[in-house]
């Protein structure tokens, strides 16, 4: 009896319901009508059913047979295709879109309720579609309207899929030393936003950067003009498809192709794709945003794809969780007394103790996912200027703490789970050692876990003097207060937080002071500094 | 956790789901938060127990 993925329902509309209520958005008209009981109902259990249908059982198939680089393109794992054109048909890739690019405009928060199943029951498959999400967010927010016209409604319909092209061999973490170039069409005159150019580079560890999905991926790559300075300012934003429209509307192809793709430790099913540009007349892009200020573009697109590996963590963690739970009730192992039968796993007090601490840090992070995506939608929709500005300082300030604790908290439950299964887990074939090794990559990419920690610290807490910060401290003491202290259960949870809340200000004005003199305070401390911010926050 | 306890206590004490946050927001309160004090301690060293010794050496 195969035992696939089953959406924790209950607990996922609990906490959908909490998310909102406690961040205001349910009292906001334009989120009123999508956060609608039979809405959300309605989407969540037509969700569950197509990540346990359809998606799960795909999950160990990927894993066995990994997506293939060909001489025609890339060739996805068996029945990855047809499983996307049935999530394309079902209306999943518009979910979260505007409804004025042909998307369905529901909240990010329910969005994220969605994204916790597709990467619960696969992962390979679901980041996929959540590159596209964040591709739209870019080009909605940077790009001219002719560009936004000719790309996003076919990516929103899912008839197109997306890719982000950051990274090069030179150039990780590392944008810096960049050295795709651009250079200005023929005939073109203009260089504002929405120019043509032609591309010429590679890239590497493009996710989803070649498949055969769809006839056509639009690549958001970044490169530098001739006359860019050096460094991070003289980098731009392309868009740069895969096929262009042909002059019979028929696709032709660009001079773009994936030459290779990446054998991994997990997601295999994920094709990890290096990407050449110009090996003929060079690939033909367009301008998104300003010259020379890709980067700020980018991150448009970063800041989704960072919640996103939040909402991969939190699915991984929760599959780890119903595999080891599985399992321990399960396998027979030890006596109570002599002569008495075997007990199953679960009645021996280390493993419910690995069980609880992998069902508490799961609950925790579904609590700080769905409250961040909640918080920006109140960033978007709320009809106050004052609420949407606090709103947006919460979530940048969320942003990578959603990242980096949640992806070290779905790295601790996977271990967890390999840990119940025992010798079991340690082999191929257990889907535990496959959900272990797709967790793995969290905590590196879109951002490694160090980079979230200096961002955190040095740009969303120094540099903002603890402002918004110390708001969110009130919040979590005002609600350790309201935790009845007459509950034996609940008063050391009442009293970790009240007293972590506070040092945690204390350290934080100690280390905004000493960071003046001591340049390597920041990256030495930013790590522990993150986790323990997240554990606090985890815990409200 | 704090807020899905607090929820929770508003709920009726035989709801499965209640019981279940309550649960949690007990293990997290004793078994979760005590890392926040090893977190605070590592970040009270500051910077010297990371930068004094030579790379060479590491």
């Amino acid at each position: 009896m195969p035992n696939t993925y089953d959406a924790p329902l209950k607990k996922i509309r609990s906490t959908l319901e909490l998310a909102a209520s406690t961040t205001g958005l349910h009292l906001i008209g334009a989120a009123k009508e999508s956060l609608s009981a039979d809405v959300t109902d309605s989407v969540l259990d037509n969700a569950a059913r197509f990540a346990r249908e359809v998606l799960s059982p795909l999950n160990p198939v990927g894993d066995r047979s990994p997506a293939r680089c060909t001489d025609a393109g890339v060739v996805t794992s068996p029945g990855f295709a047809e499983a996307y054109r049935r999530f394309r048909e079902d209306g999943w890739s518009s979910l979260s879109a505007p409804a004025e690019d042909g998307g369905m405009g529901l909240p990010t928060l329910v969005a994220a309720a969605t994204g916790e199943m597709w990467a619960g029951a696969n992962l390979a498959f679901a980041m996929c579609p959540e590159v596209a999400v964040g591709a739209v967010e870019a080009l909605r927010h940077h790009a001219p309207e002719s560009v936004r016209e000719r790309f996003v409604p076919q990516i929103v319909s899912g008839e197109w899929t997306a890719a982000m092209s950051l990274t090069e061999p030179q150039a990780g973490s590392d944008l810096s030393t960049l050295r795709t170039r651009a250079e200005l069409e023929k005939g073109e005159t203009d260089d504002a936003p929405g120019s043509a150019w032609r591309l010429f580079g590679r890239k590497i560890y493009i996710s989803w950067g070649d498949h055969d999905f769809t006839d056509n991926i639009v690549h958001l790559v970044l490169a530098r003009t001739p006359d860019a300075p050096e460094g991070l300012k003289g980098i731009s934003l392309f868009v740069v498809p895969k096929q262009l429209a042909g002059a019979d509307g028929q696709l032709v192809r660009n001079d773009i192709r994936a030459f290779s793709i990446e054998h991994k430790m997990g997601i295999r099913a994920s094709p990890t794709c290096s990407m050449v540009m110009g090996e003929r007349e060079g690939a033909l892009g367009w301008l998104i945003g300003k010259r020379h200020e890709g980067l700020a573009c980018m991150f448009t697109m970063m800041n989704t794809m960072r919640l996103g590996v939040g909402i991969h963590s939190l699915g991984l963690a929760e599959r780890a969780l119903q595999l080891a739970r599985t399992h321990a009730h399960e396998r027979l192992q030890g006596r109570g007394t002599v002569g008495t039968a075997q007990r199953p796993i679960i009645e021996h007090a280390d493993v419910r103790r690995m069980l609880l601490q992998m069902k508490a840090l799961t609950h925790a992070a579904r609590g700080l996912v769905y409250f961040t995506a909640a918080t920006l939608d109140v960033a978007q929709l709320a009809e106050d200027a004052a609420a949407r500005t606090a709103a947006t300082n919460r979530a940048s300030l969320l942003t990578p703490i959603v990242k980096a604790w949640v992806s070290e908290v779905g790295n601790e439950v996977a271990s967890l789970g390999v840990q119940v299964h025992g010798g079991t887990g340690y082999v191929d074939d257990a889907e535990i050692s496959q959900v272990y090794r797709d967790s793995r990559i969290g905590p590196i990419f879109e951002g490694t876990n160090y980079i979230q920690a200096q961002d955190l610290l040095g740009r969303k807490i120094v540099r903002d003097r603890a402002q918004t910060l110390n708001a969110l401290l009130d919040d979590i003491a005002a609600t350790a207060n309201d935790l009845p202290a007459e509950i034996p259960a609940l008063a050391g949870l009442r009293f970790q937080l009240a007293t972590c809340s506070q040092r945690l200000r204390e350290a934080t004005q100690d280390i905004i002071h000493l960071a003046v003199a001591d340049v390597d305070l920041i990256g030495s401390v930013a790590h522990h500094y993150l986790q323990w911010l997240g554990v606090l926050v985890g815990g409200w | 956790m704090a807020l899905a306890a607090n929820a929770a206590l508003a709920q009726a004490k035989d709801d499965p789901e209640a019981r279940s946050a309550l649960d949690l927001a007990s293990f997290y309160g004793s078994h979760l938060m005590p890392r926040a004090l090893m977190h605070e301690m590592i970040v009270r060293q500051g910077s010297v127990p990371v930068t004094a010794p030579d790379i060479a050496r590491i």
